[in-house]
């Protein structure tokens, strides 16, 4: 009976009920994911601080970058004296370290043999899994006990094989799987040789070694593996320290097995989902102040009216954990203000305001705290007029201000849904960039006079503000962020104790990796 | 173990219920795996990192719709995440073909035979197939779930389709041949 049938349906109805069973293998190395999953807990405090560092390294090289490029050399020359000292606690753990490692691997030499004995004899449900004995997997286990005949011999291969190790840190997820896989059945083999190891893992025994030939070509290239190098020291000392304590070799083997898959599973977790974050960010920006006046003490008590300026940059962000990202970017930050109610007036003996450093053509300008409240211009009985036409005008000083912004700032996730919620603090380094002071008349005719001279060309904000973002995609997300800078050292000398800050409604769209 | 308590017991990550859970849903999620993976040591191991989430994710199950489903969802999930990046094998144009209804004789077509002819589908094929097919996605979910246009979905389903048809027939007129190779 033939019978034309659509082929959705053919398969849906034959695919209704369909189970399989996995091998027992499955839910041992589950099991054994899980564990090393739940011993990890002290590993991403390195990223936490990897990635503070990360930002402090790129927040001090854009630092001397902008402010003193002829600087940036030397704190260069200064990580590369460092590294080779970095380098030498390493190799020298490694040597206490190749001791249990070489023992294992002569447990596993051993049962390599044993297990091309087995395969000779033809017995199929021999204890290994080699029980497929291909040429292949012959041929990874003699490699792998000449690798290991080279770890008893000579101090640096052992080196080169804990590079090899953190190297595998590095590897796309893909790979990793496989790697952890395979790290899992290594334990098994060394713990508990009699258990039933279906032949399935054979193929991934080649793919380890495969792999670890690979990391070794591309080893050199890498900037990170000092770091991974740095937690194999510090998993490497604790080892050394349980050995002292007589545990027996195949606890040694298997803590030494753990440590590895830990190592993998950390940075499995921070490769596989997106963790970075970068965006290009705008605001406008309202400057206020404190009390105070950035420009002389006089004025201190006048009306400040803060103007609205923008400021746009970049970001980036990287997410040590679920709810917490870390950030940092660069943005270009135009602030204003005007201090109302001066009077200004030539005069060749002019009083000069202190915070100012003026122009030439502004030298001979007088600027004081308002004399008269009325806008008339004086009669011809005033007494003004008698001063020789030194007549006072009334208007306002207009301080402008750049800056570029770096800021590092944690941002703590309320809520991720599709409408998200943020708590965001930090501080911001700001790099002067743009200064100056001018006279805004009432009719609005504007004339820069000079300079301040109190503002600190490096200075600090503390920042605090709230995000709500919208994601458009899962990649993709619009960000609101209103945020309050507080400027702790913006000003020096005679303006010490202007206390101003800015205000910006941040809003970008960033896009995840 | 009831469910809510199996549940709950997994969420404070405890290793009975843990293993129980997998006792009861590892055959459903293995056969998931199956489908999407293009070998069975694959499929192993995409269970394997489903299972490994469930554990770690288990918290965020709130108990709305099946608990069952929300396991597939993961399940099915790992697995676009391993297969997903990798591009269809030789560049065609994706948007070029268009859906059309495509009918077998049906003989007794074995079960194996069917998911070993998923299985050796290009993984972008086979993903669209299954998640379409099997699991009852719209193109429009799948063109967000793959990263890929709905045109390119419903291509890409269509060229699935046709080689499925291609590999039944081919067995309807040597069904013994075929059979022997499996």
């Amino acid at each position: 009976m033939k019978e034309r049938k659509n082929i959705d349906r053919l398969f849906q109805e034959k695919f209704k009920d369909f189970e399989a069973h996995p091998s027992d293998a499955v839910w041992e190395k589950i099991a054994f994911a899980k564990a090393e999953k739940e011993n990890k807990k002290v590993i991403p405090l390195w990223w936490r601080l990897g990635g503070i560092a990360a930002a402090l390294a790129l927040l001090l090289g854009l630092g001397s970058l902008f402010f003193n490029p002829a600087e940036s050399e030397p704190t260069i020359v200064d990580t590369s004296t460092e590294t080779p000292a970095e380098t030498n606690p390493v190799e020298k753990t490694n040597n206490n370290f190749s001791n249990p490692t070489e023992q294992v691997a002569q447990e596993q030499t051993d049962e390599d043999q044993i297990n091309a004995s087995t395969s000779q004899n033809g017995s199929v449900t021999a204890s290994q899994g080699i029980v497929d004995s291909n040429d292949a997997t012959q041929e990874n286990n003699t490699r792998r006990a000449s690798q290991n005949e080279y770890n008893t011999t000579s101090q640096e291969d052992n080196a080169v094989a804990t590079q090899d190790r953190s190297n595998q840190n590095e590897r796309s997820p893909m790979e990793e799987g496989k790697a952890r896989a395979t790290n899992n059945f290594n334990t098994n083999k060394a713990t508990a040789s009699n258990d039933d190891v279906p032949s399935k893992n054979d193929a991934r025994l080649l793919n380890d070694s495969d792999i670890s030939t690979k990391s070794e070509t591309i080893n050199p290239n890498l900037v990170t593996p000092k770091e991974s190098n740095k937690t194999a020291v510090a998993e490497n000392e604790t080892e050394d320290t349980k050995t002292d304590n007589g545990k027996s070799l195949i606890d040694v083997a298997q803590e030494i097995e753990d440590k590895q898959d830990e190592a993998v599973t950390v940075i499995n977790d921070t490769t596989r989902d997106g963790r970075w974050d970068v965006g290009a960010v705008a605001a406008p920006v309202y400057y206020g102040d404190f009390g105070g006046s950035g420009i002389d003490p006089q004025f201190k008590d006048n009306g400040k009216n803060g103007d609205v300026n923008l400021s746009y940059g970049v970001q980036v962000s990287y997410a040590v954990s679920d709810k917490l990202k870390v950030r940092t970017g660069v943005s270009n930050v135009d602030l204003s203000y005007g201090t109302n109610n001066i009077s200004f007036t030539p005069d060749i003996s002019a009083s000069r305001l202190s915070g100012v450093d003026y122009n030439k053509n502004a030298r001979f300008l007088s600027v004081t705290d308002q004399v008269r409240n009325s806008d008339q211009l004086p009669t011809a009985e005033s007494s003004d007029f008698q001063g020789g036409g030194t007549s006072a005008s009334n208007g306002s000083l207009q301080q402008s201000i750049g800056y570029i912004e770096v800021p590092v700032e944690a941002v703590y996730t309320l809520s991720d849904n599709r409408l998200g919620v943020e708590v965001i603090g930090g501080v911001s380094t700001l790099f002067l960039n743009d200064n100056e002071i001018a006279i805004e008349s009432q009719d609005g005719l504007r004339t820069p006079i000079g300079e301040s001279n109190s503002l600190n060309d490096i200075s600090f904000t503390t920042n605090v503000g709230v995000g709500v973002n919208y994601k458009i995609t899962d990649k993709v997300k619009v960000n609101v962020e209103p945020t309050l800078k507080y400027q702790l050292n913006a000003f020096d000398g005679a303006a010490a104790d202007f206390k101003p800050y800015y205000i910006g409604l941040y809003t970008g769209v960033s896009y995840r990796f | 173990m009831s469910q809510e308590e199996l549940i709950k017991n997994c969420k404070k990550k405890n290793v009975k219920a843990q293993e129980e859970l997998y006792k009861r849903y590892g055959s459903k999620l293995f056969s998931v795996c199956l489908k999407y993976s293009p070998n069975y040591a694959d499929a192993e191991d995409t269970l394997q990192d489903a299972f490994i989430v469930i554990f770690d994710k288990v918290g965020q199950f709130k108990g709305k719709g099946s608990f069952e489903g929300w396991l597939k969802r993961i399940a099915i999930n790992t697995a676009l995440q391993r297969y997903r990046k990798q591009t269809v094998l030789g560049i065609i144009n994706e948007e070029a073909i268009q859906e059309v209804d495509v009918e077998v004789e049906e003989t007794n077509v074995p079960l194996d035979f069917l998911l070993r002819i998923i299985q050796e589908l290009p993984d972008r094929y086979r993903l669209v197939f299954n998640l379409y097919v099997l699991d009852g996605y719209s193109h429009k979910e799948i063109a967000a779930m793959l990263e890929i246009s709905d045109g390119t979905s419903k291509s890409n389903l269509a060229r699935a389709r046709n080689i499925l048809k291609d590999k039944i027939e081919a067995m309807n007129t040597q069904p013994l041949r075929q059979m022997q190779t499996r």
